[in-house]
């Protein structure tokens, strides 16, 4: 390698000897392309980010220039970068040194910091850093290099007490916006596949709410509707009313069969049988113009399903699962559908996951005809448990994501947070409503389909720039913002 | 028991003693609140679901099993809700 002789050599000359030295340090991995070792060593070896303390007798903040004559060369490795963006901190304010609290000598540097010092943020290759640490405290008699670690906002979990509440969930989706666009889930109905609703809990906290008790439905044929015991259903009847407060809600408490909330999916199927059977009728004959099904439950491990991978009977990754075929049906007869994405997402999934968050949008979940919701708290930030992308029929999803983990119905005791997917789930499908409000489903007008329905919200929904799917927040923050100009694309 | 599913293609929908008969099981082996489901009107597919064993030699148009497997809510809480049973009045009820 000739001499370097302007920076830029410098540079190249640095990062050859970075990868030589990384090469040496690590071995050849038993990899056989220098393009494959070059990847390899990438991932496990980076720059990382370290504090310098820098005493300053001046009082004045150290440069980099000054930072760099400080640590002659020979302390100094190559790979050594100041950066020059970090302006220094001043961590002490007076001057001469204190001694450390006695209890404290074992851990601390022999002395304080000095008032006057300073901290700067360096990087330096991995491989040079025992090097630079050794010589730094040999030169200065004490530690001067220090970590500093990569953090990162922690994301809400189950357990977690609620954040915000559903003013600002409604504030959050434009909700009031909506209804000054006569948006109000008005001559909707919304089917909620769930435990079952208790109509008292909602109207003892000021909800005026519709119940279609005539349409809704129970596999067990009890006519109970409105009536069962406050829980997971009374919790997204809730959240549905966020949005649509005039929709009319259908309880549908399928996930009763079993006597607790465990169900099975040929229950759903029958539900779904129900559906069809009046969604099917001409229009004008349908008792309501349009109907939204939210669905807020999920298998939550691959071993539920008794079938093993590539079995035609499957259903978590079959399309052809009747189930799956049932739900495209639905959806071409006018239904807009609308599934949480499940609650195994990588930082905190649910128990009933046993740590498994790869693949966990599963069956019907992840079909291309429902829109599939992952959950952000009222602050945009992604919650640990939304199950993550792709899905395992459809592969982008979740579609979008909305609020979850908020205090609102309060259904599982009082100052609890409405969560989960489950949560996010309704709160969806109460903007379908209202949209379809002014926007009803018609068989003629290929524009008021639950396809395009799906489409325009996700073309709707607030993402970074240039990101047109994420396997986290799907196409997006589903917002009501833009609706404006709804009847321009419904 | 969760049963299996099976589904039968033919234009018509059958009755629970036909879709019986065809799959070669008791008529009881049919689950009678399941009934005979239609999935797909265009394909003319239907379902029903079983309980109990199926010969493996399905006649013709008939596909199957698929799997019944248990779903449960996505809430992340394991909490008792609060019980407030009584029976609900009749408000805004807009069914006829």
């Amino acid at each position: 390698m000739s001499p370097a002789r302007n920076q830029m050599d410098i540079d190249s000359q640095g990062s050859y000897d970075i990868l030589a030295r990384r090469r040496r340090y690590l071995g050849n991995l038993g990899l056989n392309s220098l393009a494959d070792w070059q990847r390899r060593v990438n991932e496990v070896m980076a720059d990382v980010s370290v504090l310098i303390l820098q005493p300053s007798a001046a009082a004045a903040p150290p440069t980099s220039a000054s930072i760099m004559a400080a640590t002659p060369a020979p302390a100094r490795p190559a790979s050594f970068r100041v950066d020059t963006a970090f302006p220094a901190v001043q961590i002490g304010g007076g001057a001469g040194r204190r001694p450390a609290p006695a209890a404290l000598t074992a851990t601390l540097p022999t002395g304080t910091p000095d008032p006057a010092s300073f901290v700067v943020r360096a990087t330096v290759d991995e491989t040079d850093l025992d090097d630079l640490d050794n010589a730094l405290k040999s030169q200065h008699g004490e530690q001067v290099v220090f970590s500093d670690p990569r953090v990162e906002p922690a994301q809400t979990c189950g357990g977690d007490p609620p954040v915000g509440h559903d003013g600002d969930v409604r504030a959050r989706l434009g909700a009031d916006r909506l209804r000054e666009l006569g948006l109000d889930g008005r001559g909707v109905a919304v089917a909620v596949m769930d435990t079952g609703i208790n109509l008292q809990h909602l109207t003892a906290r000021g909800r005026a709410v519709r119940l279609d008790r005539h349409l809704s439905w129970t596999p067990n044929g009890l006519p109970t509707p409105g009536a069962y015991a406050v829980g997971h259903g009374t919790m997204c009847a809730w959240d549905v009313l966020l949005a649509a407060p005039e929709a009319t809600l259908l309880d549908f408490a399928l996930l009763q069969s079993t006597g607790g909330i465990t169900a099975l999916l040929s229950d759903a199927l029958r539900g779904y049988n129900e559906l069809l059977g009046w969604m099917s009728l001409p229009n004008g004959e349908r008792p309501y113009h349009s109907l939204v099904v939210s669905n807020s439950w999920a298998m939550f491990q691959d071993s539920w399903d008794p079938f093993p991978p590539g079995h035609s009977g499957r259903y978590i990754d079959n399309a052809n699962h009747p189930f799956n075929v049932l739900v495209g049906t639905l959806s071409q007869a006018g239904a807009d559908i609308v599934f949480c994405a499940g609650n195994c997402g990588p930082v905190c999934p649910d128990g009933r996951c046993q740590g498994d968050s790869t693949g966990t949008i599963r069956g019907a979940n992840s079909s291309d005809d429902v829109l599939c919701v992952g959950g952000v708290d009222v602050n945009g930030a992604l919650v640990g448990y939304s199950s993550q992308g792709p899905g395992r029929i459809g592969q982008q999803k979740p579609d979008l994501v909305t609020c979850t983990h908020f205090l609102g119905s309060e259904s599982f005791g009082a100052g609890t947070p409405d969560s989960g997917t489950s949560a996010a789930c309704p709160v969806a499908a109460g903007v379908v409503a209202a949209l379809r409000s002014a926007f009803p489903f018609d068989p003629g007008n290929p524009t008021r389909s639950p396809a395009n329905m799906r489409n325009y919200l996700r073309q709707h929904a607030v993402r970074a720039p240039g990101q047109p799917w994420a396997a986290d927040m799907g196409f997006g923050e589903l917002s009501s913002f833009e609706f404006d100009n709804a009847g321009q694309h419904l | 028991m969760a049963g299996q599913i099976f589904t039968i293609e033919r234009p018509d929908k059958p009755t629970l003693a036909e879709a019986a008969a065809a799959l070669h099981v008791a008529v009881e082996a049919l689950d009678a609140k399941f009934g005979v489901i239609t999935v797909d009107p265009r394909r003319g597919l239907h379902t029903v679901l079983v309980h109990g064993e199926v010969p493996e030699e399905l006649a013709s148009g008939f596909s199957g099993p698929y799997s019944n497997p248990r779903i449960e809510p996505a809430n992340v809480q394991a909490a008792e809700p609060a019980d407030e049973s009584a029976e609900s009045p009749d408000v805004a009820d807009s069914s006829t």
